[in-house]
């Protein structure tokens, strides 16, 4: 009778771990995907295009500086790279001109899941700290979303 | 005739100096203070720089935000207390370099140079000499160096309750890949 019951019970912890083992991964590539997906721009915050963004620094780097440093803005363009810096951040580049772009380093929290959901070319807006600019404008702590339409 | 060989000596040495500018958006630089109650390492890996190889000049800048630290806290207080990185953003180098040997970007190999040059931190600008190697290989060249930077030259303030946790004289090691830039 004793026998019978611990076997019945290991039996249920077996059922448990394998839905256990199952649906977490289930659950956290859900979170995640979901999280990139559905995650609505703020319209509180200012949007501006890459070309407007790189020009206001070609034509006054003190004035756009003045005005973008510290600051978190919404950059709308189109991603013409994804790289992994050397320290792990994954960085990605909005088209600009030929030698300027927008760079932005990913906030971790968004890694997840990230780089199977965006490609090259596609149009993205970017939110991020914008930190200065170099021959390029450079943004941290990036959350990207896939639609470029605000429902503001 | 010796028109076109004038004008293909102009195309050549026109081709042979655009042949010979390098840049880079993903050097590296790390600054390690090493003090009696920690070591502080921090790491850039968003320098941007141009190496003239015709010239034998390089140039190089960089975001003090880019910095990234350990702890975060440590961080915040580079930026925001010592470093000042919301007056003071940047901080840049440029310089010439000499080399005993000609640098040829067509033949790989390993070239030590002498840099002399100025260094803008905290918006304070001072002169300074290095030694590095140049390492050349297929459309790259490798600029790598490391020097000692006085904290005090550049007018950084350490508040005394944390002077035994920030050296007074910080190593700097700098290595930048650049690629040969396409026209």
């Amino acid at each position: 009778m004793g026998h019978q019951l611990i076997k019945m019970k290991l039996q249920k912890i077996k059922i448990a771990s394998v839905i256990i083992g199952v649906l977490v991964p289930i659950c956290l590539v859900y979170i995640s995907t979901n999280q990139f997906n559905n995650q609505a721009p703020k319209c509180s915050i200012k949007t501006i295009t890459v070309d407007e963004l790189l020009k206001s620094f070609i034509r006054n780097e003190t004035i756009a500086t003045q005005q973008y440093l510290n600051k978190v803005i919404q950059v709308r363009g189109k991603i013409s790279s994804i790289g992994l810096l050397k320290d792990n951040q994954v960085e990605i580049a909005l088209k600009g001109t030929r030698y300027k772009s927008i760079l932005c380093t990913l906030n971790p929290e968004q890694l997840f899941g990230i780089i199977n959901s965006i490609e090259i070319n596609s149009e993205v807006l970017i939110e991020g700290k914008c930190i200065g600019f170099l021959n390029d404008v450079y943004l941290k702590k990036c959350t990207v979303f896939k639609s470029v339409k605000q429902n503001c | 005739m010796k028109n076109i060989l004038f004008l293909l000596l102009i195309f050549c040495s026109i081709n042979a100096s655009s042949q010979s500018r390098y840049i880079t958006k993903n050097g590296h630089i790390q600054f390690f203070s090493e003090a009696p109650l920690e070591n502080i390492d921090a790491n850039n890996h968003q320098v941007a720089g141009i190496l003239d190889l015709t010239k034998n000049e390089v140039a190089i800048s960089l975001l003090i935000k880019s910095f990234k630290f350990d702890k975060s806290l440590m961080e915040e207080h580079f930026n925001e207390n010592y470093l000042e990185s919301d007056k003071f953003p940047k901080a840049s180098f440029s310089g010439s370099f000499q080399s005993k040997e000609v640098i040829n970007p067509n033949k790989n190999g390993s070239y030590p140079v002498t840099v002399d040059g100025k260094l803008t931190l905290h918006g304070v600008t001072k002169a300074i000499q290095t030694t590095g190697i140049l390492t050349v290989a297929k459309n790259q060249v490798i600029a790598k160096t490391k020097f000692q930077i006085s904290i005090k030259d550049y007018n950084i303030k350490i508040p005394t309750l944390v002077i035994k946790n920030i050296a007074e004289i910080v190593d700097v090691t700098v290595e930048l890949p650049f690629t040969l830039e396409t026209k």
